[in-house]
């Protein structure tokens, strides 16, 4: 078993810790300290990999809780299905861990295709689970309910709904209720978060839905994640004022369009509106299909959301220097593992997995990737590709 | 972040590669060696717990492919189901990984609850998987079938039947092919060994309709894991003809004389005499059947009496087969490394980089001094240093 040895970096853990020296073993950090002595590892392990991080950022590996991996779209018909992710898509995109939901087509799109595609990920090197659910309600599912599904299987660690959109089933306050309930119990029954990623649309007064839903409840807020929030001025808005109650809210790093708010610009909005950003995480919508409808409900344009977002968005937060790249970098690693509950990731601190991003300071490139203690890309080539894809084009 | 260092031990690979250090780092087994310093391990930023191995011998930890964890029984009424198992029982027994089945009741007795019982001792530290079904044919399953079982959850790894029993179903030998090529595809599916754990009962028909699936079929032997083949004389000799073949037979340790079944050969005895009829080690497994329980008339009282299988058999045959003069090598691949091998628990059954930090470090006497699991102290010294929540 291998010893990695990571020297002289500036840690983010993500909290600046400065110039640290990192030594992982199997898929575990094992200590950070001010000095490791090379010398020391290789006479315990001859073999063992020394990275030279000098004058480069250290971080964690991203966590993006909301990605398509298994496809998603399909609006306006079956060509408009995004095919799934290989796995080199995460490891260009910093990405070591991922959570998938379905999107609008529950119905096709099957969640025990999602389950397999879950499994596959994680044998082939990152670390992934998945939602049960859809966009609707009652919610697809792959036991027999929501209770059963993230209670019996360990890669659910949530649900998914959608809300205030077009595309929704419009569920009333009391039925949100119920859901949110449930995956809460279900959550709490298999110690994992029992979230709901809620994708939340543009209609008015989504957000004011989950409040009452949440009304008269002990239900802790956190326990339901609006996502996209910044599809829209007016959403980001309520959202704020969502979050100064308490809420928690996920920006998307992929999100287009005229009315939508960057993220960089999110960040602004939030130190402006003194919201602490702890209520925040930030997600790609990776691979998800980003259609465009007119005014009357036509679609006349496609997307999709790219998974490298979540790094080019960190690059834009970063380099306003509102925050600093600690609290930036919360944003897609220690809170998303906070909130998401997955216990040794987001961190770079002994005992967690070894899932490390070694990075330019300047324009956030990267150099390595490592996730779970394996180096997936190494000097900005990656190394590991899934096992149907073609290592061809670097 | 554990870093156990342990020193000088006879270890059992489970060939004997005589004595050498071990080094344990997190949850694996990092080297093997001549001699690790610890000083150097220290200057790398480690804290080493270093365990004195002089005078012991180091093997893997048990595995135990039958053991009703979340209970089993029921014959004779509700007065007659054994009670959950606690870590600690597993955990003095020498077991390392277990894996939970249900038994005759697959009625009331539930595979989700099994299910959770499996994550519950697995965060308490050891290894855990169960089989789907239980005796009955077809049988209880979580989702929807025995295949979606094996693919959607990730602690089934293969199916529980039984036959040639007066309490299974008595179906056809083509029901029985049908239930296991499920968990055939099913494991090729998702990975795993998909085998059929198959009770054998004092049936007359006892092991000829597994060899009929075989000979029906491109179904391998292997495929099957017939077990309680110690159950009597007839029993065991018939498991010969299924070992020529190239079948896996399992020893049931707590199917013995000392614990009332009678009729049985006891398991270190028939694994003697499975070598002596010329069955290749690698396919002779041991499990405990522990807390599994048989209802049986008290021939005193007349009243009803319940047989108990200890969970601590494993480690009890484990040192009677040594006594016997089978070699510790044959005894560690019976109750470890075979059983790693034919379930494809690939990280399990073995002391070597790269493999999982199961380990039991046994005296002269061979009781446990130590037992790490997971890269876990969890006994040390003799004592126990784990218990379960709510033990």
């Amino acid at each position: 078993m291998g010893l990695l040895l990571v020297k002289n970096g500036f840690v983010l853990a993500p909290e600046p810790l400065g110039e640290m020296d990192i030594l992982a073993a199997g898929t575990s950090i094992i200590t950070v300290e001010r000095s490791i002595s090379e010398s020391a590892v290789k006479a315990l392990d001859p073999d063992a990999t020394i990275v030279d991080a000098k004058s480069l950022w250290v971080a964690p590996g991203l966590i993006d809780s909301h990605i398509h991996f298994n496809g998603a779209g399909g609006e306006n018909g079956p060509q408009f299905r995004t095919p799934p992710l290989e796995l080199s898509s995460f490891i260009r995109a910093g990405i070591t861990t991922a959570v998938a939901p379905l999107g609008t087509d529950g119905i096709c799109r099957s969640l025990r295709e999602l389950l397999a595609k879950s499994r596959a990920l994680d044998m082939e090197g990152i670390t992934a689970y998945m939602y049960t659910g859809s966009y609707s309600v009652p919610s697809v599912t792959i036991t027999e309910s929501v209770l059963t599904d993230i209670t019996l299987i360990d890669k659910i660690i949530g649900t998914k709904v959608a809300l205030a959109d077009h595309r929704s089933s419009h569920p009333t306050a009391e039925e949100l209720r119920r859901l949110i309930s449930d995956s809460r119990t279900a959550g709490i029954i298999s110690g994992k978060a029992g979230i709901v990623e809620a994708h939340m649309g543009s209609e008015d007064h989504g957000l004011a839905l989950i409040e009452e839903a949440l009304k008269g409840t002990h239900i802790p807020p956190a326990q339901i994640v609006p996502t996209h929030v910044n599809r829209t001025y007016n959403l980001f808005e309520d959202s704020l004022g969502y979050c100064s109650r308490g809420g928690v809210a996920d920006i998307t790093a992929s999100i287009g369009g005229d009315d939508a708010v960057e993220p960089a610009e999110c960040v602004e909005r939030i130190l402006h509106a003194s919201v602490p950003l702890a209520n925040f995480t930030m997600s790609t919508d990776g691979n998800g299909s980003m259609p465009v409808f007119d005014d009357t409900g036509d679609m006349v344009g496609m997307g999709i959301g790219d998974p490298g977002s979540l790094l080019s968005a960190l690059k834009n937060i970063v380099s306003d220097k509102r925050i600093s790249a600690g609290e930036a970098f919360s944003l897609v690693t220690a809170n998303a593992a906070k909130r998401l509950k997955l216990n040794g990731k987001g961190r770079l601190e002994k005992g967690c997995d070894a899932d490390i991003l070694i990075l330019s300071p300047s324009d956030l490139s990267l150099c390595y990737v490592i996730a779970k203690g394996e180096i997936l890309m190494e000097k900005g080539r990656v190394l590991r590709f899934g096992t149907f894809e073609k290592p061809a084009v670097n | 972040m554990n870093c156990i260092l342990i020193k000088g031990s006879d270890v059992f690979a489970p060939s004997p590669i005589g004595k050498k250090d071990i080094l344990v780092l997190g949850n694996r087994i990092a080297r093997v060696d001549d001699h690790i310093n610890a000083t150097s391990l220290e200057a790398a930023g480690f804290s080493v717990n270093r365990i004195n191995g002089g005078n012991r011998i180091a093997v893997p930890g048990f595995i135990d492919q039958h053991v009703h964890f979340n209970g089993a029984g029921g014959e004779g009424g509700p007065v007659y189901r054994t009670p959950p198992l606690q870590l600690s029982s597993l955990l003095e027994a020498g077991i390392t990984t277990a894996v939970g089945l249900l038994g005759t009741d697959g009625s009331a007795r539930s595979l989700r609850e099994l299910l959770m019982k499996a994550r519950a001792l697995e965060q308490e530290g050891i290894t855990t998987a169960i089989y789907t079904g239980s005796y009955q044919i077809p049988g209880p399953v979580i989702t929807s079938d025995v295949m979606s079982d094996l693919i959607i959850v990730d602690k089934v790894i293969g199916i529980k039947i039984a036959y040639s029993d007066h309490r299974s179903s008595h179906v056809s030998i083509q029901k029985v092919q049908e239930i296991v090529s499920q968990s055939r595809v099913g494991g090729i599916l998702s990975g795993k060994a998909g085998i059929a754990m198959v009770h054998i009962g004092e049936g007359p028909s006892r092991l000829v309709p597994l060899l009929k699936v075989v000979e029906n079929t491109d179904i391998p032997i292997e495929q099957f894991a017939p077990t309680h083949l110690n159950r009597s004389n007839q029993v065991l000799e018939e498991s010969v003809e299924f070992g020529r073949r190239g079948g896996y037979v399992d020893i049931s340790a707590g199917v013995s004389k000392r614990y009332g079944f009678s009729d049985a050969v006891d398991p270190a005895e028939a694994v003697s005499w499975l070598l002596d009829e010329g069955i290749p080690v690698e396919h002779i497994t041991m499990s405990s059947d522990g807390n599994g329980v048989m209802t049986v008339q008290d021939p005193v009282t007349g009243g009803k009496k319940p047989l108990l299988a200890p969970v601590g058999a494993m480690l009890e045959e484990f040192g009677a087969m040594i006594k016997r003069g089978i070699a510790v090598e044959k005894a560690v691949r019976v109750v470890s490394t075979n059983v790693a091998d034919h379930l494809l628990f690939t990280n399990k059954g073995r002391i070597a980089e790269g493999k999982d930090a199961d380990i039991l470090l046994l005296d002269e006497s061979l009781s446990i001094d130590t037992l790490i699991a997971g890269g876990r102290i969890c006994i040390e010294k003799g004592q126990l240093k784990k218990k379960g929540m709510f033990e």
